[in-house]
């Protein structure tokens, strides 16, 4: 097996600087076990897309913004939604999965530090990892999170969909977001009864609602002018599904956020835990800058454990 | 010497220090001798018992020095919870001290009155006045008991955290006539740890002006089980919100389960895990020595 920290320091060893961080990603993308092809979500054009939409950004761009001393990797077009699925290690597979949504504030996707490092992060847990291009930017007379949230409800639908195909307990899906992701797994939560989208096929008969959700610095859960008021798209009710939250109370988009949410999760009798760290800014993702709040996967390991959706499956019959 | 080998690890426990020289101040109240009201009835934590101290008028402190090899210089007083009526001195008390001293930090137990005569909105509560006074006295030993008096926190549970609180929102100004130099010294924490802490708001869901929050509060831990049977989440979330508002350094933890009166104690409840997460944040505040 491939390890990523050796890869790294060998992309730092052996390459010219400008490129080291293309050669890391492209090396580490070897350590993701068994990434499927991406899978289109809509057979066709996606709900309201128009013929002649750009075409997805697959390739990317390395942003001049750094997180844990590394440029991340910025998608600035998604037209035609994917996901792709990321296995554990066979001996390792707990038979949970969880959906990834990077974030990027509806305008972009964080691809790789909101994204593929969370996957990899989850198949170190045993956990299968689906990753989620949704439709970004905002589509112009639509909500931010309309488009993004027909890509959500549909992605888990197709999950649940592939269950026994792709070694999944289709009653432990999560979902997991960063950001303007975290907000869309919230809305994704609130929004679960009903499909936005006229049905496609059998994926829309499965349950879309998730069943646990990790929120990593979710933006937009309560308005900028009033921070202590939950936002009515992400309305919460005895429904809503137990909810992981972390976030630095430096965060420009507002530590009220998770406070509002724990509180109506409270109210709700919804279990949840929250961690809020003094500091850590935006953005952080999971890789490790020696800040307390990047100790966030372990703690949602035990969650996740404690809660039981990493029990291990049962043995097969003989 | 003779080690005593105790679950908490602790070698010897160290001599009550009076906190008054004469008689404490304000309003002791009068009750029978001092004495550990725990009975066979009573709940055990973590399959064990707990000693609830009721009584008390005579209040003291006890210093848990950590090995000296060890010692980052860092000091936190104690204050054990039990609702102002009793102190849970040993899971709430010697028990925590235990743990401080394994990460280098010197624990102050302290056993402050209980029962209260009075209620803590009144001009004169005698624990505030002992939680005052414990900290002028503990800087003033600064050097004797190798403690950087810059690096003294506060760290308490249910009611002992309510105290921590209203000590913060207190450190001003002492709330009893000067007795000697040791108040002349800041009896303000440099961080404070709040572990279940109760009472923090009043009815109408506000922070309480005896624990209102403002820019000089010290940097904060809090740490809360969402199934706490006795203190609604209402508390740990108002304040934490105030503490946002003021511009206060927060660290907030909120565990599913754990209940209430958990100590530190392990259970199969993750939030017993806080003494770990809390000795990352005084790390990470630079209490601890060495950034």
């Amino acid at each position: 097996m491939f390890d990523c920290g050796i890869a790294q320091a060998f992309a730092r060893a052996m390459i010219p600087s400008p490129l080291r961080s293309a050669f890391a990603l492209i090396v580490c993308s070897a350590c993701l076990h068994a990434a499927s092809e991406p899978l289109k979500l809509w057979p066709g054009a996606a709900p309201g897309e128009k013929p002649g939409a750009p075409k997805n950004d697959e390739t990317g761009k390395l942003s001049d913004y750094k997180v844990g001393g590394r440029p991340i990797l910025i998608l600035s077009s998604i037209s035609d939604p994917t996901l792709t699925v990321y296995r554990p290690a066979p001996d390792k597979d707990s038979g949970a999965a969880v959906v990834v949504f990077p974030g990027g504030g509806y305008y972009i996707l964080a691809i790789d530090h909101e994204g593929t490092e969370a996957c990899e992060w989850l198949n170190s847990v045993g956990v299968t990892a689906v990753l989620v291009k949704y439709r970004v930017p905002r589509r112009e007379g639509r909500l931010p999170y309309a488009a993004p949230l027909e890509d959500a409800q549909r992605a888990v639908g197709i999950v649940r969909l592939h269950a026994a195909e792709w070694g999944i307990d289709p009653k432990r899906v999560g979902v997991m977001g960063f950001s303007a992701g975290g907000n869309l797994c919230a809305v994704l939560s609130a929004k679960a009864g009903s499909r936005t989208y006229p049905r496609v096929d059998a994926a829309d008969d499965q349950s879309c609602r998730p069943d646990f959700q990790i929120l990593v610095y979710p933006a937009y859960l309560v308005p900028d002018n009033d921070l202590y008021t939950l936002a009515p798209e992400v309305a919460v009710t005895p429904k809503t599904p137990p909810a992981f939250m972390v976030m630095a109370e430096d965060d420009g988009i507002h530590v009220e956020g998770i406070l509002a949410y724990g509180t109506a999760l409270k109210k709700a009798g919804v279990p949840f835990e929250l961690h809020a760290y003094p500091t850590g800014g935006h953005g952080f993702g999971l890789r490790p800058t020696g800040n307390p709040a990047l100790e966030w996967p372990s703690r949602a390991e035990e969650w996740m454990r404690y809660a039981g959706f990493l029990s291990p499956r049962a043995p097969a019959k003989p | 010497m003779l080690a005593v080998g105790t679950l908490s690890g602790l070698c010897a426990q160290p001599p009550e220090m009076k906190l008054w020289p004469g008689t404490p101040p304000g309003n002791s109240g009068t009750y029978g001798a001092e004495n550990d009201t725990t009975t066979d009835k009573d709940n055990l934590i973590a399959g064990r018992r707990v000693i609830r101290t009721g009584n008390v008028s005579e209040p003291t402190i006890a210093v848990y020095s950590p090995p000296a090899g060890k010692n980052t210089g860092a000091a936190v007083v104690v204050c054990p919870g039990g609702g102002y009526y009793i102190l849970a001195m040993d899971l709430e008390g010697t028990e925590v001290c235990g743990w401080l001293n394994s990460i280098g930090v010197t624990g102050i137990l302290l056993k402050y009155r209980v029962p209260t005569a009075t209620g803590p909105k009144s001009d004169t509560f005698a624990p505030l006045q002992d939680v005052e006074r414990a900290f002028g006295v503990v800087r003033s030993h600064a050097k004797e008991w190798g403690i950087d008096p810059s690096r003294v926190g506060v760290l308490g549970f249910s009611a002992g955290g309510h105290l921590s609180a209203m000590l913060c929102a207190h450190a001003s100004a002492r709330g009893y006539p000067r007795v000697d130099a040791s108040d002349d010294l800041s009896c303000r924490p440099d961080f404070q740890v709040l572990v279940y802490p109760g009472g923090l708001v009043d009815h109408d869901g506000a922070v309480g002006a005896e624990v209102a929050v403002t820019a000089s509060t010290p940097p904060t831990f809090l740490v809360f089980a969402l199934d706490d049977p006795v203190v609604s989440s209402n508390h740990a979330f108002a304040y934490a919100a105030a503490l946002k508002a003021a511009k206060v350094p927060l660290e907030f933890h909120a565990y599913p389960t754990g209940g209430h009166g958990y100590g530190l104690r392990p259970t199969r409840d993750l939030v017993t895990t806080w003494p770990q997460r809390a000795a990352d944040w005084m790390r990470s505040l630079g209490v601890l020595g060495g950034r």
